[in-house]
């Protein structure tokens, strides 16, 4: 969830309780309010009325205008004596002069006259409590809409312009590759929080940038030290081979470590490859049609492999052409077409396809391959041919991203698909650095 | 020929310059800057194998020592460094070969056989084995005197073993260099072998009187 919704949620959430609960006060003040009032006049007109009472004076007629109804009664002097002189209530009432029954207040008052105990009931038509209620609460809604509009729109006004520091942060660390030239990190902001955040990614993408450049200058190094005494290793076997004096089983012993030291080599030359495309240190580019390097490929591992009978159906709409270096894209496409003779088995058929904006090849197979980890470094299938290095496909990845090709992988239908897709028509030169 | 090997690993020097010795060259070693540029100052060598990184200096400058004080000198560079700039520069500074590390002692010997004859200029190209001789130019074999009709393949396998007379070729490489660079990886060398035998049979028909002999199936040896 965006914060930003997260805000707004938070914020109406709050202002939803708080409303609402203020409306519920607001709604007994103002009873409380008008009660008193009420009350008030209440008192004073039946104060009145016991008076004129009392003294014999004539009473108001019931349709004196002001919609007060009242009537006296008499009461036991048992009753007199168990409740309260002068009460209040709130009832519906049968208003003389108004002809109807209205929501009323409504005052108790005994007094005692000569012939006893009586009581005063005075009714004076009052709010109604529902209309009331409906009122205060379409005002509430009123003002909980505006307030809502404000607070929240406000608040994403704030928030949205204070984070700019931060989105822009949030961007350049997406497009944060260790290793890769980058616009400067934005850090003009005046906000502290964003200067320290700012600060610290600085200094982390700093020591990413130099771990990474320590790994490959690790890899490079120590490939290249390993070339001498490899050398020296392969020489004193292959001199041995050729002494008169060894034993068919001691040769053959000796061919097993050569073999292994071959593969050594080649793990090796293949691992400084990688380096190399990395460091950018192959310049020199030209058109490079993909149709005339596939069928150079192709037609090689058709002669290598013809023992495993393995077809290659051909689909070429319209010749892939893309400007790289040659030598690199000799290397994509036969490492492409060997990893299918490779793991295509004995008389099944590999398929090419190929149009204007890439190609595709694929080999049957029985289960999908991890997407994650087909291009990485030494991930192996679940085949593991004898003599691979389990870096083919990774320097098909490290060229294409040099060149801003895309590699791809997918299982549809029993089959392995790689694909190379031009991103965009638009070849930029290899936006490698040295 | 008269080598000169400049080289500072010991381990290395000693094993190319056994080998080169077998081959029937006289060595003579330097294993750093200063020792090398003594003694291409006072002997003349048909052929200097030079490292780039030495200690002391590097083997470019030593690569231009010689363009400017001994011109009849063949160079090969020798690198660890397997990049294109390097090459680039020797061959450029006047350099006749690149070999990076690690090579084998098939293909060493086969460059100084190479620079060598590229250096004789008499006009003769070809290679002779016994009474066989291939000519690269015109890619054609005779046995003694007699055309023999390769098959393309058959031609290259043949070539590539009369450069390396009386060395072990890795039935790996020879695959590499008959058919190209990324033959790694396959586990079958059908192909190969189908070639061989069909240049086998075809040699021994024709009467030639050299031999390849399989090695431990690990891969040939031309043998006269």
């Amino acid at each position: 969830m965006k914060l930003i919704y997260r805000i707004a949620v938070a914020l109406t959430a709050a202002l939803s309780v708080s409303v609402a609960v203020w409306a519920v006060l607001f709604y007994f003040a103002m009873v409380d309010e008008i009660n008193d009032e009420t009350d008030d006049s209440l008192v004073e007109y039946s104060s009145d009325l016991i008076r004129r009472s009392l003294a014999g004076v004539a009473m108001p007629s019931e349709d004196n205008g002001t919609n007060n109804a009242y009537y006296i009664r008499e009461v036991s002097e048992d009753y007199a004596a168990h409740i309260k002189w002068m009460r209040f209530r709130d009832e519906e009432k049968f208003i003389t002069a108004m002809s109807e029954y209205e929501s009323a207040r409504v005052i108790y008052r005994i007094f005692k006259d000569d012939d006893g105990y009586r009581e005063l009931v005075v009714a004076v038509p009052t709010f109604e409590k529902n209309d009331l209620k409906r009122s205060i609460f379409r005002w509430m809604a009123v003002l909980y809409i505006c307030l809502m509009i404000l607070i929240i729109g406000l608040s994403l006004w704030v928030v949205e312009y204070n984070m700019r520091p931060f989105k822009a942060l949030l961007k350049w660390l997406e497009d944060f590759s260790p290793g890769k030239p980058r616009e400067p990190l934005p850090s003009d902001s005046g906000i502290e929080e964003y200067r320290k955040l700012s600060d610290v990614i600085r200094k982390a993408a700093e020591r990413l940038d130099n771990q990474f450049l320590e790994q490959k200058r690790f890899i490079g190094n120590a490939s290249h030290e390993l070339q001498t005494p490899l050398a020296s290793c392969i020489h004193r076997i292959e001199m041995l081979l050729d002494s008169e004096t060894l034993t068919e089983e001691q040769g053959r012993e000796l061919v097993k470590v050569l073999h292994s030291l071959n593969h050594l080599v080649k793990l090796n030359r293949t691992l400084l490859m990688l380096t190399r495309i990395e460091n950018g240190q192959f310049p020199d580019v030209k058109e490079m049609d993909f149709s005339v390097l596939a069928d150079r490929s192709i037609s090689m591992l058709e002669d290598v492999y013809r023992h495993r009978n393995i077809r290659v159906l051909k689909s070429v709409g319209s010749p892939f052409v893309f400007t790289m270096n040659e030598q690199l894209a000799g290397v994509l496409a036969s490492n492409l077409f060997k990893n299918a003779f490779v793991h295509s088995p004995s008389g099944s058929e590999i398929r090419f396809e190929m149009s204007v904006s890439g190609f595709s090849v694929s080999n049957p197979g029985n289960a999908p391959l991890d997407r994650e980890k087909i291009f990485t470094r030494f991930y192996q299938g679940q085949s593991g041919a004898e003599g691979s290095t389990g870096l083919g496909l990774a320097i098909v990845d490290s060229i294409c991203r040099s060149y801003g090709l895309k590699a791809e992988y997918e299982f549809s239908e029993g089959r392995h698909i790689f694909s190379i897709i031009s991103v965009s028509f638009h070849f930029p030169a290899p936006t490698l650095h040295r | 020929m008269k080598i000169l090997i400049i080289e500072d690993d010991p381990s290395l020097l000693e094993s190319m310059t056994a080998a080169l010795k077998k081959d029937g060259h006289v060595v003579e070693t330097a294993s750093d800057y200063p020792s090398a540029i003594d003694r291409l100052g006072v002997y003349a060598y048909d052929c200097a194998l030079v490292d780039i990184m030495l200690p002391g200096g590097s083997g470019l400058d030593i690569l231009g020592y010689i363009r400017e004080n001994c011109r009849k000198t063949n160079v090969i560079i020798i690198s660890a460094k397997d990049s294109l700039d390097d090459k680039v520069k020797g061959l450029e500074l006047g350099a006749d070969d690149y070999l990076p590390k690690p090579f084998h002692l098939a293909e060493l010997s086969a460059r100084i056989r190479s620079v060598y004859r590229r250096s004789r200029n008499d006009g003769d190209f070809t290679y002779r084995a016994g009474n066989v001789v291939l000519d690269p130019d015109t890619n054609k074999v005779t046995v003694d005197g007699k055309d023999l009709p390769l098959l393309k393949k058959e031609f290259d396998i043949l070539a590539y073993f009369m450069q390396r007379p009386g060395h072990l070729v890795d039935k790996e490489v020879l695959a590499e260099a008959v058919w190209g660079d990324h033959i790694d990886q396959t586990d079958n060398f059908q192909f190969l072998y189908a070639q061989v035998k069909n240049l086998r049979k075809k040699l021994q028909e024709s009467g030639a009187d050299i031999e390849l002999k399989a090695v431990y199936g690990f891969g040939y040896k031309l043998k006269v």
